[in-house]
This record gives C-alpha cells, sequence and structure tokens, in this order.
C-alpha cells in the first residue's frame, strides 16, 4: 500500500514506547502484560537466541530468575520506516536484584497495526565484551538491508557509542 | 606482592546459588571486589600458603565471580579465559540448579584450556537441611559419573568453604608438577608436545608410566 507513508511522529512514538514497555517489563506484576505488544509473527533474539510468536517470547522472558530489575535509559534512537514502521535502538543499563549493573542494548522494530503498533522484531543483548583492552569503547550498530536486485542496500542504519551518562 | 603462583579460579553455576557469598566467605568477608564492567567480571583475591612434601609455595589467588549476566545466559569468552579451575556450584535447595549442572560441565569443557578440566562440585547452603531438595546420594551418585569431587557447602556456616577451595588446588597443582614434569622429559628427550597433550587428555598416570618406561630404557642404552 503506497499510502502508508513514514510516521512525522517516529521520535515521540519511539520514546513513548520505551517508556510503556520497560514500566510493563520491569514491574514483575505487570510483566506478562507485554504479551499484548507481540503478535504471533514476532521475533525475539535474546542473547543471540531467536525465538518467534509471543507465546515463545513470553516464556523467555518469564524463565528469567530475577525479582527486582533497575533500569536507567541513556539513549533512545528511532527512525521513521517506509511502511510506517518505526526502528528503535535503546541503549541502557540495568540493575537485576543486587548484581552488578550492566549495559544493555536492544533493538524495537514497531509495526503499525489500526491506529497502534506492535512489535515485530526485538533484539537483547547485554553490552559484555571478551577484551577490557583496546578499542576501548563499546558501540551499538543497527542495519535494515532491503533487497536491490539480487543484493541489498541499508535503507536503515543507527549508530551510537556505548558511553553512559554515570559510571 | 610476592607469589610464587598466581591462579585464577572461576566460581560458576545458576544464579542465586550462592556463588558470591561463597567466595566472600572464602576471603574471610572480603567485601572489596573489583568490578571490570565491559566484561561483567567481579574478582576478589587472596594469598594462601601452600604445603607441597617439604616444599611451601604462596599462592595469589583470583576468584572470579559473575556479575548477574548468568540470568540471560551471557557469559563471553572473556570470563573462561585461562581459567586453571572451576567451582561448580549449586544450590541444595532448588533442584533446577542441580540439573543445571551437567550443562555447565559442558559449558567448562568446552572454554577451558582442558576438555578435562579441574572442578570441584559443592552442594551449597547445606545449613538448609529443612528446605533440602536433593539429596546428598543422589548428588555424589551423579559427581562421580563425572568423576568430581563433591562437597556440601554452606557460607553461613562456613562448613568446606575452605576445604573445597583446598582440592581444587591440589588438582591443579598435581598438573603443574605433571607439566612441569614433562617439560622437564621433553627437554631430555627432545621429544614434542605431544606429552603435554597427553596430559591434559586425562590419561595423565598411565602415559607418566610409559615416559618413565622410556626413559629407563633409555638410560639402560647409553
Amino acid at each position: 500500500m503506497a499510502s502508508m507513508a513514514l510516521n512525522p511522529q517516529y521520535d515521540a512514538i519511539g520514546k513513548g514506547f520505551v517508556q510503556q514497555y520497560y514500566a510493563l517489563f520491569d514491574d514483575p506484576a505487570q510483566r506478562a502484560n507485554l504479551a499484548n505488544m507481540y503478535n504471533e509473527t514476532s521475533f525475539m533474539t535474546f542473547e543471540g537466541v531467536q525465538l518467534q510468536g509471543a507465546v515463545k517470547i513470553m516464556e523467555k522472558l518469564n524463565s528469567l530468575t530475577f525479582q527486582k530489575i533497575g533500569r536507567l535509559i541513556t539513549s533512545v534512537d528511532s527512525q521513521p520506516m517506509f511502511d510506517g514502521g518505526v526502528l528503535i535502538d535503546v541503549l541502557g543499563r540495568l540493575q537485576t536484584d543486587d548484581d552488578q549493573p550492566h549495559a544493555y542494548f536492544q533493538t524495537f522494530v514497531l509495526k503499525p497495526i489500526g491506529i497502534s503498533f506492535y512489535v515485530e522484531h526485538d533484539m537483547f543483548r547485554l553490552a559484555l565484551h571478551d577484551c577490557d583492552e583496546d578499542p576501548p569503547h563499546p558501540y551499538m550498530q543497527t542495519f535494515v538491508l532491503k533487497p536491490l536486485g539480487d543484493s541489498f542496500f541499508v535503507q536503515h542504519d543507527i549508530f551510537r557509542l556505548g558511553i553512559h551518562d554515570v559510571a | 606482592m610476592d607469589y610464587d603462583y598466581l591462579i585464577k579460579l572461576l566460581c560458576v553455576g545458576d544464579s542465586g546459588v550462592g556463588k558470591t557469598s561463597f567466595l566472600y566467605k572464602y576471603t574471610d568477608g572480603v567485601f572489596h571486589t573489583q568490578f571490570i564492567s565491559t566484561v561483567g567480571i567481579d574478582f576478589r583475591e587472596k594469598t594462601v600458603i601452600y604445603q607441597q612434601n617439604s616444599r611451601q609455595h604462596r599462592i595469589h589467588l583470583q576468584l572470579w565471580d559473575t556479575a548477574g549476566q548468568e540470568r540471560f545466559r551471557s557469559l563471553t569468552t572473556a570470563f573462561y579465559r585461562d581459567a586453571m579451575g572451576f567451582l561448580l556450584l549449586f544450590d541444595l535447595t532448588n533442584e533446577a540448579s542441580f540439573l543445571e549442572v551437567r550443562n555447565w560441565i559442558e559449558q567448562l569443557k568446552t572454554h577451558s584450556l582442558s576438555d578435562d578440566p579441574d572442578i570441584v562440585l559443592c552442594g551449597h547452603k547445606c545449613d538448609l537441611q529443612e528446605k533440602r531438595l536433593v539429596n546428598q546420594n543422589r548428588a555424589r551418585e551423579f559427581a562421580k559419573n563425572y568423576n568430581l569431587p563433591y562437597l556440601e557447602t554452606s557460607a553461613k556456616t562456613g562448613q568446606n568453604i575452605d576445604r573445597a577451595t583446598e582440592i581444587l588446588l591440589d588438582r591443579i597443582m598435581y598438573r603443574f608438577d605433571i607439566y612441569i614434569y614433562f617439560s622437564y622429559l621433553e627437554k631430555i628427550m627432545e621429544s614434542s608436545v605431544e606429552y603435554a597433550m597427553l596430559c591434559a587428555s586425562g590419561r595423565r598416570r598411565q602415559s607418566l608410566q610409559r615416559l618413565q618406561a622410556k626413559q629407563d630404557r633409555k638410560l639402560c642404552s647409553c
């Protein structure tokens, strides 16, 4: 449908979604309601493990063993997508129970459905690295490739250094 | 600080089994840890005197702890790198943590330097007798199948905390000795690293005996 255009509200949608999503995620009593954000085709890649469908995604989220989770969002980068969706990159830090805090990256792709959105893609990674030596800056970069002839071109590209406001 | 050996030990097991309290107890209640956030490692240190035959060694232990990332199934290879031995903990009051031990052993085999790593299995929180869900015989039987020493430990009472680390240290020092002996033999016999490989594959004793016999023969012929 050619009329599906870039949504000019993409930035507010991205920030609003992130706030709403984590409000549910971080409250154990409400976490189950996250199921409403996904549908049966949604993809999740959680620490490299790929899952599909709201049922499997919720099984994964429910299997996490912490009780409390504290979170600080460092940045939310959004881009409008050509089908009316929104691509969102989140850089943040989280703390589960009394563990040490960890930086993390999360990418969402929202797709329009009626007057709302659902999560079509969700990728989560703790920002842990194989070595603490040079090069010193962790970073996150998200690409969306679109097919072009027998190849691809980069339709979306978001880059962010993994630097946070507090140590 | 002066020491003869620096030994890096890893404390692993499911989240919530008590790894941090185990290490806290072992290091005499030292809360000071060094946290390397980029790799998600928390470590504390302790120097011990190790008595071997008539010799005393000063051993500096680096005890590595995870920083909670195992909740996300996210342990990087940096965590396992250069580890010489493993304290593998499960919670006696949590059956799932015992069932996961098998997976942890596989992880350790995959990531450690040797395919036969030195591991001491600890059934932790043994002070909580009324809440215990894994009985001793079952854990013992399991450990026997994997040829691992098994101890029941408690950070609350201190039971077997030092002992578990000593047993692990014994195994590591034994392995060091063999490495040293093999490298000595290598010099004599100008043989290749094949022997060091044999040493790591768990057939230590037989290969050692074979080498000794070989060396004896060689000495006889001169």
